[in-house]
C-alpha cells in the first residue's frame, strides 16, 4: 500500500501532540508494512498557489511554479493508495502550511467537471482507489472545531480520494500508546472501528 | 461620513483581478454610500512583506468593520488568507471580550453548486468567534467564474442576483447587523443554469489550452509510474 502523508505541524517542534500523532501514524503504517511517503511541510520550501490555472491549461498536470519543493509531494500523490493528512486545527480547518500544498495539488485534477452525488467535482488527473485520513489537534475539547474540521475533511474526500474520508481529533494530552490503540481500529489501517 | 471604518480584505492571489475583488469591491461602495469609510487591502503582496504586513495588522485594528473577500480553494480559504487570519488572531490574543468590532465574508466557488463554501463560511465563523470579533454572515455564491475581473456593475444581468443581495445586506453590515438569511439565499442563487455554466467552463479550458499548444494534452499524466 502506498500512501502520502502530509504533516502540516508548525515548525521547529510547537505542536507536541502533532508531532506525537505523526509518530503514531508512521508506527502504524510501519506495522501495515505500508510504503509512506512523508512530508514535514513546514521545513520545505512550498510557495502559495498563484491561482493561475496553468496546471490545467499551459503545463497539464505540472504546476508553473518549479523553483520549490511541491513537485515531490504531487508525485508521490500521484501514485497514493491512501492519502494521510495531519493539522492542528486552524478555526476548524488546516494549517497554512498543510493548506498550502494543498491548494498545490489541483494539478493532480483535471480541469473538467464531473458529478458526484448530484453535485459538480473534479475528475481525477490519477484515478484510483484512494482513501483520505485526516487528523486534527486541539489543545483542548471543541465541538464547533470539531465540527467544521469533519464538514471540510468530507467534502475534500469528495474532491480528493473516491470519496471514503476518516476525521480522527485528538485533544487535550494524548498519550502516544493511545494515539495509536485509536488509529489500529480503523478501518483506514484496517481496524474494524464502526 | 459616520465616523465608522470598514477595511477590505482580498483573499485572492489575482488581487484587484479577481472574482473576489469585483464582489468586495462593489459591497465597499456600497457601505461608502451607507457613510462608511473605506480601505481596501490585498493579503498576498503583505505575506513576506514585514512592513505591509504591518500595515495590514494594523488596519485590521483601526476598522470598526472588517469584510474578508476571498476565492474557494480545495473546499475553504487559500492558504495565504488562512495565515492571514491566524496572525490576527494571536495578535488580538486577551484583548477579546466588547466585541465592539464586526466581521462579514464574502466567498465565491468556481463549481455552480454554492453549497461548497459551507466549510469556508464555517471557519470564517469560528475566526470571528476566536479573534474577538462580532459575525455578522458569510454572503457566498458559486459560478465565481462567470464575474472574472470585472467590476460587478460592469458584470450585467448575469450577476443581478448578487447585486440585488449585496445591496440588501449593505445597510445591515453597515449598522453591525446580522445579515437576514433570504439575502444569504439570494446570494446563492445560480447565475445560469448549471449545464450551461459547465458547458462555458469546458469550452474556456480548451480554448486555453488551444492558445497554449497543449489542446491534446489536457489529459496528460506527467508523475504516472510506469
Amino acid at each position: 500500500m502506498k500512501a502520502v502523508f502530509l504533516k502540516g505541524s508548525p515548525p521547529a517542534g510547537r505542536d507536541p501532540l502533532c508531532n506525537r500523532a505523526a509518530a503514531a501514524v508512521m508506527a502504524r503504517a510501519h506495522a501495515l508494512s505500508w510504503e509512506v511517503k512523508a512530508f514535514a511541510l513546514a521545513t520545505m520550501n512550498i510557495k502559495a498557489c498563484r491561482g493561475c490555472f496553468s496546471c490545467w491549461t499551459r503545463t497539464p498536470g505540472r504546476c508553473i511554479i518549479a523553483d520549490d519543493d511541491q513537485e515531490a509531494v504531487l508525485r508521490a500523490w500521484a501514485g497514493a493508495e491512501r492519502i494521510i493528512l495531519l493539522t492542528p486545527l486552524t478555526f476548524g480547518g488546516y494549517s497554512p502550511e498543510l493548506k498550502k500544498a494543498l491548494d498545490r495539488a489541483i494539478p493532480a485534477l483535471l480541469p473538467f467537471f464531473i458529478r458526484i452525488n448530484g453535485e459538480t467535482h473534479h475528475p481525477q488527473r490519477y484515478p484510483r482507489p484512494r482513501r483520505l485520513l485526516a487528523i486534527g489537534t486541539l489543545k483542548g475539547p471543541d465541538s464547533e472545531s470539531e465540527e467544521v474540521f469533519r464538514d471540510l475533511v468530507g467534502r475534500n474526500a469528495l474532491n480528493m480520494s473516491d470519496g471514503e474520508a476518516t476525521t480522527m481529533v485528538f485533544s487535550g494530552d494524548v498519550p502516544l500508546s493511545e494515539m495509536e490503540k485509536r488509529l489500529g481500529t480503523e478501518p483506514f489501517f484496517g481496524g474494524t472501528a464502526q | 461620513m459616520n465616523g465608522r471604518k470598514v477595511l477590505l480584505l482580498v483573499g485572492s492571489p489575482r488581487g484587484s483581478a479577481s472574482s473576489s475583488h469585483a464582489l468586495g469591491d462593489h459591497l465597499l461602495s456600497l457601505l461608502e454610500g451607507h457613510g462608511m469609510a473605506t480601505k481596501k487591502l490585498l493579503v498576498y503582496p503583505a505575506l513576506g512583506d514585514d512592513k505591509r504586513m504591518t500595515e495590514l495588522l494594523a488596519a485590521v485594528d483601526a476598522c470598526s468593520l472588517l469584510v474578508l473577500a476571498f476565492p474557494l480553494y480545495v473546499d475553504q480559504l487559500p492558504a495565504p488568507l488562512i495565515d492571514t487570519l491566524q496572525r490576527i488572531a494571536d495578535r488580538r490574543q486577551g484583548r477579546q471580550g466588547e466585541m465592539r468590532q464586526a466581521l462579514a465574508a464574502i466567498v465565491n466557488c468556481g463549481f455552480p453548486e454554492t453549497l461548497h463554501c459551507r466549510p469556508a463560511a464555517g471557519i470564517v465563523r469560528l475566526f470571528a468567534a476566536q479573534a474577538g470579533f462580532r459575525f455578522l454572515g458569510c454572503l457566498a455564491l458559486g459560478m465565481g467564474g462567470a464575474i472574472g475581473k470585472r467590476p460587478l456593475a460592469e458584470a450585467g444581468g448575469v450577476v443581478r442576483h448578487q447585486a440585488r443581495a449585496l445591496k440588501e445586506a449593505a445597510p445591515f453590515i453597515a449598522e453591525g447587523r446580522e445579515i437576514p438569511l433570504a439575502v444569504i439565499e439570494l446570494m446563492a442563487r445560480p447565475m445560469m443554469p448549471r449545464w450551461f455554466y459547465t458547458g462555458m467552463a469546458h469550452w474556456g479550458w480548451k480554448r486555453a489550452a488551444r492558445k497554449h499548444g497543449v489542446r491534446s494534452r489536457l489529459g496528460e499524466r506527467p508523475f504516472a509510474e510506469v
